[in-house]
């Protein structure tokens, strides 16, 4: 089934709220006829084709960029010089930022349609033990890449990445970081550490050490090895998206009006509570002593602001519809609904994209952060308040409050 | 498969272990006694009311351990269960933790005391995982220092976010039983919070929002 043929197919209509009970129906003719009960109807596939466009565009956009990585990468281990060490930094930063806009097009495990492996713990899992990895300040001889009892290859990568701890790291976008950058941001990792290394010392020989063993080149293998596992998975995210596939496009036109605007209002609540509050803003991850970095994710490159501003540009098309188009934004429905809770969103979110711009212009401190949380606070209530009218849960204290 | 997941400190346990930790090493004369002992006593006044500076804390609670043996700790271990842990560990909390087992549920605790500390402690009372703030380890030695985000209000939240994604486990059905305001955060996140011997603050959440109230103690 085509898109557009399922938007027509599926353009039914749901009637939310004051629906009288079948004893009520059966009113007595003797009896007063009661008032109509307010009825409100939408029709959620315009706003749902918008979502999955935008979600497509979001995964193709870091697809591309990871390729652009993938390259990078390459390029610096064919030929290991400074300039190809800082272009792959870059191409890393601009992956990561573009895959921080799909994070409002992730459902997260808990309520992901159709089930299946969470790649996001693959992809973007945070926070990583660098030093079960390679070395690291004062420790010079530490992780599995001074240790060549560990073959590198993809499948072991595979099972080491969380194998004791989900912070046992040893695949995606952080693992990566730390190659690229290592653990001292006043002292970043020299090119050095990847040149190739083709002969061993008499004293090496005399230990035993093979040419393949040398942490040189265990560093060279694990990069390209973890480049190729990144690929793989991002390959597989954005494939869930992509239009005509038997995933998300074609499923979620199969729901009904109701569970698919529940789909899309619980993502953004996903995005502002896991993504933002316990994630990003969260007091209990912020290294006030690096001004670059938002927050600890992203800690060696200090680059996680930039992809707070991608993530949260992402809710704002989202909710928006473009001006000369059909109205497809989360706001074509919240208008209908009520006006003032359409202004409400609208000026939660823009508050919102203030305070992480003036994160992401500025150097950051407690009184910013503290009115970015506020914000994000906000914007989360507007969102419960909103889910109420609609009878959408959007979580355990507003179902608690609705009982 | 639901998940059954639990706080520990004055929930599972009769008291705090992160505290009696404190108190242990003050007994065994391994730190120095008085200093230790009112430093450590602030921080879990800190705590009760809500504004222990957890990066703080940890940096206290994480330097007696910092560059011992493991050897040597795994000694330490050993008789602060016996001194500490065993006298405290609750059987109606034991006996909760049995009946989800029975019902096919994951046991899982999550704690904001270090994973050194409750390690042990959540092996001894059966559970299948637990997720504690991680104290770093490089070359098999603590260093002292905490590794990424401690499992503290919010970070409760992102900690179990993250273990989620790991373990291709969700929330749906699940249970968070605590007894601290600072779990809150979580709370709100499961279908089924329970309020366990709760301090004020959450009792008073706990009634506006009908959450069952139950005690483990007596």
């Amino acid at each position: 089934m085509g898109l557009r043929e399922g938007v027509t197919r599926l353009a039914a209509i749901i009637v939310i709220g004051g629906l009288a009970s079948c004893s009520d129906e059966q009113t007595s003719t003797n009896e007063p006829t009661k008032p109509a009960p307010k009825v409100f109807t939408y029709n959620s596939a315009p706003v749902l084709q918008h979502y999955l466009a935008l979600g497509d565009e979001a995964y193709a956009n870091t697809l591309q960029s990871t390729l652009a990585l993938s390259t990078a990468i390459s390029n610096l281990l064919t030929t290991p010089t400074k300039e190809h060490l800082v272009l792959t930094r870059k191409a890393w930063q601009l992956a990561h930022n573009d895959y921080q806009g799909t994070q409002v097009f992730n459902f997260r495990n808990r309520l992901n349609p159709l089930g299946g492996k969470d790649l996001s713990y693959a992809i973007d899992g945070w926070p990583i033990q660098p030093g079960l990895i390679d070395y690291v300040q004062d420790y010079p001889y530490s992780g599995f890449i001074h240790h060549p009892s560990l073959v590198i290859n993809e499948d072991n990568l595979r099972s080491q990445n969380g194998a004791t701890d989900a912070e046992e790291i040893s695949i995606g976008f952080h693992a990566m970081e730390f190659m690229l950058w290592g653990d001292q941001t006043d002292k970043p990792r020299p090119v050095t550490d990847f040149e190739s290394i083709s002969e061993l010392s008499a004293e090496q020989k005399g230990q035993g050490f093979k040419v393949a063993d040398m942490s040189n080149n265990r560093r060279r293998l694990y990069l390209a090895t973890m480049m190729q596992a990144l690929q793989q998975d991002i390959d597989l995210a954005a494939k869930q998206w992509t239009p005509n596939q038997p995933f998300y496009q074609q499923h979620l036109f199969k729901l009904d009006n109701k569970k698919q605007f529940s789909l899309i209002l619980r993502s953004v609540y996903g995005w502002v509570s896991d993504y933002l509050i316990a994630k990003h803003l969260n007091p209990m991850n912020q290294d006030l002593t690096n001004q670059e970095s938002v927050s600890l994710h992203a800690k060696y490159s200090g680059t996680g602001k930039h992809g707070l501003a991608t993530s949260l540009s992402n809710v704002l098309k989202l909710y928006t519809s473009p001006e000369d188009g059909i109205k497809q934004g989360v706001d074509a429905i919240i208008e209908q609904l009520s006006k003032q809770q359409a202004q409400t969103l609208l000026s939660s979110l823009t508050t919102l994209d203030l305070h992480l711009t003036a994160i992401a212009e500025t150097n950051k401190d407690e009184k910013t952060l503290a009115k970015a949380q506020a914000a994000a606070l906000q914007l989360q209530n507007t969102l419960m308040d909103i889910g109420r009218s609609l009878q959408i849960s959007l979580n355990a204290q507003q179902m608690a409050a609705s009982h | 498969m639901k998940l059954a997941i639990f706080d520990l400190d004055n929930t599972l346990l009769g008291g705090d272990s992160d505290h009696a930790w404190g108190e242990f090493l003050v007994e065994e004369g391994i730190v120095d006694g008085d200093i230790h002992q009112q430093t450590n006593d602030q921080f879990y006044q800190d705590y009760q009311t809500g504004q222990l500076d957890i990066h703080a804390y940890l940096e206290f609670a994480l330097k007696p351990i910092a560059g011992k043996s493991m050897e040597e700790l795994r000694n330490w271990h050993i008789k602060f269960m016996e001194q500490k842990i065993n006298p405290i560990i609750l059987d109606k909390g034991k006996a909760l933790l049995e009946k989800h087992k029975n019902d096919g549920d994951y046991l899982l605790i999550i704690t904001a005391t270090n994973h050194f500390v409750t390690g042990p402690i959540a092996d001894a009372l059966g559970v299948d995982d637990l997720i504690a703030t991680n104290p770093e380890v490089i070359d098999g030695v603590y260093t002292g220092k905490v590794n990424g985000t401690p499992s503290y209000q919010e970070g409760k939240v992102e900690r179990l976010n993250s273990w989620l994604a790991k373990t291709n486990m969700n929330l749906k059905g699940s249970y968070f039983y605590s007894d601290s305001h600072n779990d809150l955060p979580l709370l709100k996140q499961v279908d089924n919070p329970i309020a366990v011997d709760p301090d004020d603050q959450l009792a008073q959440t706990a009634n506006n929002l009908n959450w069952p109230i139950i005690s483990l103690r007596g």
